[in-house]
């Protein structure tokens, strides 16, 4: 879990999706197993990181309008482009 | 003869398709080649038995870049003997190989077209589509471009990205486009047209594939896709240079296939990085990866959530009072913050158009604002001239007016008062009760009576002494 907790934005940002999903399987399943004498710190740093690691692999799941405007722009020029 | 030499009609009318088409039979049966026995050697591309046990046969040729085919039609009745005969089991042995056909040419009326009546199939060896086919196989095998192992969309990112190399016109893109609407998250679908039947079929999939290049788009697949057609449609996709270039654009972005029927297998299938039966089910597998995808997210979330709910309770229950409410603040205060931070994230792609919309929305009403003021400052100034000039022109018919309302007001005043018991006080008078009331005629009083006269200072008793009603 220390490891996790290190992780940075950046770090979270440059990963595939599937180590992603590993990484909230394995705090859920810290989570799960949790006892009584689990540090309420540690463990709150932990959910905080779950919460940046589901953030960006919400947005590996859907392109924001804004994205999909620039990238519609590039198909359209490039479709009308003359080879 | 129809039309006998030089005695041909101007035109030749017909009063439906059923009697033209019967003309045309009628031609047909007064032909050399009618009721007469022919053998063709050609391959079989499909064989397919109707509901009634009858056997079509497709028969294609390419020769001289020109595709040939033609229909063969078994009747049920023979087409045991047939079977027996060639110690065929089922009709799918009969395509992908050659064939000598024999029988006797039959024209169709209800499809104006010409068919093979089989009445014998010998074997003749495979068939060209077949060789050529297991030829660019055999090439591309040992250049190592053929796939190997079966690769699963479960190994990609999520897929939110799609180009896809079709024919607008064709079914399959139709049926791609509407299954790919089922996804949660529905992916960006851009289409590079490409032919997809004939002799441009290579260098259109070549130029397209070239495009999704340049565009520098991060496509996270390329899909070609054509629905069903005749083995001699498809077998334009039998090339060698197409097999090498789809295998060398698989290291940039993996392509997946679904061509043609669910029995057909061209060249792009062994090469692609995954190959499927018909356009639908590549749109299925995608939809199913997002949906998967999104599924997973979002239980894990939950149970995220939840556990860690868990966790904080527990550690309420074992807290004293004071550092439970302190903790509790705590985590309150922190939830409260990184739920807003994960709202923040998710809605601020919303916001952002929002705020152009708003933005644009705004311009436009201060456009539409000032527009309507400077109308409107026009519009006061003009009244407002005119509203002086009127006055300065018409002042002094509107002095004599006013006098002549004041005048009026007062006699009107003087008209409304004269009959009221008052009439006498507000004409500098005075006025006498009796009993607390008003009198206003000498026939009301009577000698020795106890009177008021009131004043416009005060008020004065008196006794009546006498009384005396005026002639009227």
């Amino acid at each position: 879990m220390e490891e996790i907790i290190k992780l940075t934005k950046k770090d979270i940002e440059k990963m595939k999706f599937k180590e992603q999903i590993a990484l909230l399987e394995e705090i859920n399943d810290y989570f799960q197993n949790a006892t009584e004498e689990n540090d309420i710190e540690n463990a709150l740093e932990i959910y905080k990181k779950a919460l940046d690691i589901l953030t960006y692999a919400r947005k590996k799941l859907t392109t924001i309008k804004e994205e999909k405007k620039q990238i519609d722009e590039k198909y359209e020029e490039i479709k009308n482009s003359v080879e | 003869m129809l039309f006998p030499e030089n005695n041909f009609p101007d035109i030749v009318k017909f009063e439906n398709i059923a009697e033209l088409t019967e003309q045309l039979k009628i031609i047909f049966q007064k032909s050399p080649l009618y009721d007469t026995q022919i053998e063709v050697k050609s391959d079989i591309t499909s064989a397919k038995k109707s509901k009634r046990g009858d056997l079509f046969i497709e028969i294609s040729q390419q020769i001289n870049n020109s595709n040939y085919s033609l229909t063969a039609f078994i009747p049920q009745g023979l087409l045991k003997y047939i079977f027996s005969f060639e110690t065929l089991k089922s009709p799918s042995e009969l395509p992908g190989k050659k064939w000598i056909l024999k029988g006797k040419i039959d024209f169709w009326k209800s499809g104006a077209k010409y068919i093979i009546s089989v009445n014998s199939i010998l074997p003749l060896g495979e068939s060209e589509i077949e060789k050529k086919r297991k030829k660019i196989l055999a090439s591309l095998k040992l250049k190592n471009l053929l796939r190997v192992s079966e690769n699963s969309l479960k190994g990609l990112e999520p897929i939110k990205k799609i180009a896809v190399i079709s024919s607008p016109t064709a079914a399959g893109f139709g049926d791609f486009e509407k299954n790919i609407n089922h996804a949660v998250n529905i992916p960006i679908v851009h289409l590079y047209p490409a032919p997809m039947q004939g002799a441009q079929t290579v260098p259109g999939i070549e130029k397209a594939l070239r495009k999704i290049l340049t565009s520098k788009i991060d496509y996270d697949v390329a899909v070609i896709i054509r629905g069903g057609g005749s083995k001699s449609d498809l077998m334009y996709f039998d090339d060698e240079k197409l097999g090498i270039l789809i295998a060398s654009f698989n290291k940039r972005i993996p392509i997946l296939t679904g061509i043609g029927h669910e029995q057909d297998k061209t060249i792009p299938d062994y090469v692609s990085w995954k190959n499927y039966s018909t356009p639908t089910e590549v749109s299925r597998d995608i939809t199913n990866q997002i949906n998967e995808y999104n599924d997973n997210l979002k239980n894990l979330e939950h149970e995220i959530f939840y556990s860690f709910k868990i966790i904080q309770n527990n550690i309420e229950k074992i807290a004293d009072k004071d550092s439970l409410d302190k903790i509790k603040m705590y985590l309150n205060n922190l939830l409260a913050r990184e739920k807003e931070k994960v709202d923040s994230s998710f809605s601020k792609f919303d916001r952002e158009i929002n705020d152009i919309l708003n933005e644009s929305t705004k311009t436009l009403l201060q456009n539409k604002i000032f527009h309507t003021k400077s109308k409107i400052d026009v519009l006061t100034n003009s009244l407002e001239n005119k509203f002086f000039d009127y006055i300065k022109n018409n002042s002094f018919y509107m002095d004599i007016n006013i006098k002549n309302k004041e005048n009026n007001i007062t006699k009107s005043f003087q008209n409304l008062t004269v009959n009221s018991p008052f009439a006498s006080f507000l004409n500098k008078g005075s006025i006498i009760k009796k009993d607390g009331k008003i009198i206003d005629s000498v026939n009301l009083l009577k000698k020795d009576d106890e009177v008021q006269i009131v004043l416009k200072d005060g008020q004065a008793d008196s006794i009546i002494k006498k009384c005396e009603t005026w002639e009227s």
